[in-house]
Order: C-alpha cells, then sequence, then structure tokens
C-alpha cells in the first residue's frame, strides 16, 4: 500500500516547477550535468530560479571563469530569483560587470556578492539599487562603493556589507537615510568609513543591528584614524543590537532607540580603558530601559564598572541594571583582582539578576590541577559578594 | 496510520485511491492547496475523493502538518530531520508525488532540500530511474550534449 497505485501518478508527472527547485539545490556543476538525462531534462536547469556561482568549488581561476562564461550563454537569466557570486575579481573588473548586467534582472530577490579586491570600480546595475522586488543584498568587496544618482531599495528587509569603503558624507547620508524603507536586519562588518565625516542611520522599520570593526594588521588602509566618523543609530523599532570592535568609529544610539532587549558589546582597545568604559556606558545608557539579556567581554565590562581604572565612574549606572537585566554574560574573564572587583559591583547592583555567566579566557589553563582548585577558589569567592537579586545563579565556564 | 477523526463538525472528508476516508480539520486542508480549491467547488457535506493519493501518503502529509504546527522552532527542525529520516527512497518518491500534486506547499519547500541531498553525485543511470526518465536522445545525441558541456564534467569521472 506503499505503492503509488496503477490509477496513480508517476514521479515523471512531478510538475517542472518542483523538479528545477530540486535541480536548483544541486552544486551548480552538478545541475548543468542533469542536460544529458533527456531532451526534456537538457533544458530544464537553464531556467532554475537560483544560480550559485563559486571560484572555491572549481580548479582554477580560468576554468572558473570560463565555466561562467559558458554558463551566461545558454541560461535563461530573466528567471533568477536568487544570485549568488563568490570570487576574488581582482583585475577582471570589466568581466565582472558583464556578468552581473547580464545577471541582475527586474525581478531578482536576493543577491549575495563576495568580491574580495576588485582593482577597478564595479558598476552595480540599476536593478540591484533601484528594485521593488529585492529583499536580501549581501555585498563584501574591498573597494569603495559608487552610489548611483538615484537609489530605492522598496522591498529589502536584509543588508549586509562587508569591507565597503564608503565613498563620502553625503552619498553615505542619503544611502542610510533615504533608500532603505523597509530595512530589518542591518550588519557592516568592518566596513571603511575614512570618507564619511558624521552620518546618521536611520531605517524606521530596522530590528537587528550588527557592527563589526577589528582593525586588520594585514592592512595598510589607514582606516582608523583617531577622530573616526561620528555614527548615529536611529531606529525605533530596533531589538537587538551587537557592537564588537576596536572603536574605531564613534557609535551612538539616539534616545528614540528604547525598544532593544538584546544586547551584545564585544570590545577591546589596548591601554585605554577609559575610553572604553566611555564606549560602553554611552551605549548601554541609550539602550538602558528595556535591555533584558546583555552579552559582554571583560574589556569592555572593566573600563565601565571599575573604580580602580577610570577616575571618571561617577556616571549613573544604566537603570536596566534595577529594572530588566536578567542575564549577563561575561567573556575572555581571567581571574584578576580587577575584574573580581566589577563582578562584585554588578552583584550588588543587578537587582532582577537571574542568571550572571562567566567565560574563562581559553588561552588560560584552568585544566591543570593546580588551575582547577584555582576556578574552585574565584567560584567561591564570587558567591560570597553581597548579591541584590538573591536568587540570581553563577555560571562559571 | 491511524485515521485523525477531528470531532468539529465543519472537518472535511477525504477519500483516498484505495477506499480510506480521512478527515481532517479545515487548519489541515488549508494547507493543501488541490483540497482547498476543491472545497470551493464541492458541497462542504460531500466526501472528496483524492484519485491520485494512496492513504499512506495521505497520512503522511497529516502527520507532517500537525507536527509542524505544533512545535517551537528548534523543535520543528527536529521533528523535520525525523521525519525525512524515516522514509524509504520508494517512499520519499511516492510522497513527492502526493505533495506535488496536492500542493502542500510547506512540504515543497522541505522536500527538493531532501530529494536533491539524496541524488547528488549519482551516476545518470540513478537519476534516470529515480526521475522515471525515459532517454529519448539517440546515442549521437547523447554524444553531443557531453561534448557541449564538457566544461561541466571537469574532475568527474563518469559512469
Amino acid at each position: 500500500m506503499e505503492e503509488q497505485s496503477k490509477r496513480g501518478l508517476r514521479i515523471s508527472d512531478l510538475n517542472d516547477y518542483i523538479v528545477q527547485d530540486i535541480i536548483s539545490i544541486l552544486p551548480i556543476k552538478e545541475a548543468v550535468r542533469t542536460s544529458v538525462l533527456s531532451k526534456k531534462w537538457e533544458h530544464l536547469w537553464k531556467s532554475i530560479s537560483k544560480l550559485d556561482l563559486d571560484e572555491e568549488a572549481h580548479e582554477n581561476r580560468e576554468q572558473f571563469k570560463d565555466f561562467i562564461e559558458n554558463i551566461l550563454l545558454v541560461f535563461n537569466t530573466s528567471g533568477i530569483r536568487k544570485f549568488s557570486l563568490s570570487f576574488q575579481v581582482g583585475e577582471d573588473v570589466a568581466q565582472v560587470n558583464k556578468w552581473l548586467s547580464r545577471v541582475v534582472n527586474p525581478n531578482i530577490e536576493e543577491v549575495t556578492l563576495d568580491l574580495g579586491k576588485p582593482e577597478q570600480q564595479l558598476f552595480f546595475h540599476e536593478h540591484i539599487f533601484i528594485s521593488r522586488t529585492l529583499t536580501k543584498l549581501k555585498l563584501s568587496m574591498h573597494h569603495v562603493i559608487e552610489f548611483p544618482s538615484s537609489i530605492q531599495f522598496r522591498s529589502l528587509k536584509i543588508l549586509s556589507m562587508e569591507h565597503v569603503i564608503f565613498p563620502d558624507t553625503s552619498s553615505t547620508q542619503f544611502f542610510f537615510s533615504s533608500s532603505c524603507p523597509s530595512l530589518e536586519e542591518l550588519t557592516l562588518a568592518n566596513c571603511n568609513w575614512i570618507n564619511v565625516i558624521e552620518v546618521i542611520i536611520s531605517c524606521p522599520l530596522l530590528q537587528k543591528l550588527v557592527i563589526e570593526e577589528w582593525e586588520d594588521n594585514d592592512e595598510d588602509d589607514e582606516n582608523n584614524d583617531p577622530g573616526g566618523c561620528k555614527i548615529v543609530i536611529n531606529g525605533t523599532n530596533i531589538t537587538s543590537f551587537s557592537y564588537g570592535g576596536n572603536l574605531i568609529n564613534d557609535y551612538s544610539l539616539s534616545h528614540s532607540t528604547s525598544s532593544v532587549t538584546d544586547v551584545c558589546i564585544m570590545v577591546y582597545r589596548e591601554g585605554d580603558n577609559w575610553e572604553t568604559g566611555y564606549f560602553v556606558l554611552k551605549l548601554l545608557t541609550a539602550l538602558a530601559n528595556t535591555v533584558e539579556k546583555l552579552k559582554i567581554s571583560d574589556y569592555a565590562f572593566e573600563g565601565v564598572y571599575l573604580p580602580k581604572d577610570c577616575e571618571n565612574y561617577i556616571f549613573p549606572l544604566p537603570c536596566c541594571f534595577g529594572t530588566y537585566l536578567k542575564t549577563i554574560k561575561i567573556y575572555y574573564f581571567y581571574g584578576t583582582e580587577a575584574e573580581l572587583n566589577a563582578i562584585k559591583f554588578l552583584l550588588q547592583e543587578a537587582s532582577v539578576l537571574e542568571t550572571l555567566y562567566v567565560y574563562i579566557d581559553e588561552e588560560h589553563d584552568y585544566d591543570s590541577p593546580t588551575g582547577e582548585d584555582m576556578l574552585e577558589e574565584i567560584y567561591d569567592q564570587i558567591m560570597q559578594y553581597p548579591r541584590a537579586s538573591k536568587d540570581c545563579e553563577l555560571e562559571l565556564e | 496510520m491511524a485515521e485523525k477523526a477531528s470531532e468539529s463538525s465543519n472537518s472535511i472528508s477525504l477519500n483516498t485511491v484505495d477506499g480510506k476516508i480521512f478527515k481532517v480539520s479545515p487548519t489541515i486542508a488549508n494547507q493543501m492547496q488541490t483540497i482547498q480549491s476543491l472545497i470551493k467547488a464541492y458541497d462542504s457535506s460531500r466526501v472528496i475523493s483524492l484519485p491520485h493519493v494512496n492513504a499512506f501518503h495521505l497520512s503522511k502529509i497529516i502527520e507532517y502538518l500537525e507536527g509542524k504546527s505544533a512545535t517551537t522552532v528548534s523543535a520543528v527542525k527536529e521533528f523535520e530531520a525525523q521525519f525525512m529520516k524515516d522514509l524509504s527512497l520508494k517512499q520519499l518518491k511516492g510522497l513527492l508525488i502526493a505533495v506535488g500534486y496536492l500542493k502542500v506547499n510547506e512540504l515543497l519547500e522541505l522536500m527538493p532540500k531532501t530529494v536533491a541531498k539524496l541524488i547528488e553525485n549519482k551516476s545518470v543511470e540513478f537519476l534516470r530511474k529515480f526521475f522515471g526518465i525515459v532517454n529519448d536522445f539517440t546515442p549521437s545525441e547523447e554524444a553531443k550534449i557531453r561534448e557541449e558541456i564538457a566544461w561541466a564534467f571537469d574532475g568527474v569521472d563518469e559512469d
């Protein structure tokens, strides 16, 4: 009875679009190879809606380029909805420009471009920048992005930019204030703001914001000039905020961002605890009223709450510590006296805290016999501190 | 494989090709687009006949739709993985046909991924058999196609 009955349909009766959904999930080389199955299948793969091209899946660069040229000769590009290209563009800018103009069509929905370091300007087709249908755009390239004079991402919900160099203050401001009315998730990873003095990121529907900016020691980009760019974030619907980096630029959240419940801050800046502390505190104060989950690295943590390291610690503690904050996670813990002081202070203040997680730094050798004792000692010591929240649990990992 | 009988008076009766009657809630029925349009066409008290679907496949579809709606996001993922794992190749094929016919959108998103994983790196003969494809190329035509797409056969030992 598990058999399809004689009157039933056969697998060969499957609708083409279902078969094409299956083909589109196969690696592209395999999808092409389905051509040999039959006269009908010879053409099925040419109209799949998802095209995923990755240099890594090919033996060498020239072979990959030939492969794409061959595909584009026969592929029905007007049906592409999801396009992804991962290629170290380098000197082949003209060729990539040609591919993009072939592939990007007025109905495209998702575009992922990982382009390495193009040697010249790439021109993104207007169908990317003026699109009614594009919902997801991920762009990674070590190059200045040239914004066309008119940009309208009407449906864009998810935007991720990595290593992108913003061109100047006015076009960058225009981009982040007027171009993305539907944006819900924004990731800015190691972007370069050196050409921008000040920018307000203003997206009314933004829910999730992730910022990363770690100095790249291999680079001579000079993208870490001391003043940095002043970046103000303005979004009344942001619920999740994450920052990780070396404080290259100056971020602040406007007071209208009162909906954030989930915060992650990872900061490292050598030798300058006061500045680190001020930065984190400024962010926390802006987020203060609603935060329920807070992840923080211990550099940030020391900077803010350590009276010993910082004379100007008189800022009021963000009020979330007394009202909403239920979880605190501390990473890269070494067990120094300064850190323990900070934890003592936190436990005194956070009155609704349910769990405090402390993650020991991996490089720290607590596995040796004496190390284990030390871990126990630290645990005992922390447990002895007075706690504003009586039921708060401690997890040491 | 128990029939899921709903107590609700507006439940919908479905008759499979092997003569089993299933009573399903409108919520479940509406997730099968083909049935949704049949309900509109039929008098609601009548039993809807499904000449192309057998009881095993329909019970699987109902099991999936019920299992999926009942749990949290991570539990759904686990449920889906187990659901697919429990099916033999033959059952998977049959279910795909039923799902395609009934237009169960939820499963039409999930099943291509399962099937693609299964047919990846398989020989031309395996694929022809799996999809019930009759090779209508003459040997010289097939050779010509292979030559034309030789660029997609790099690094492949063809069977």
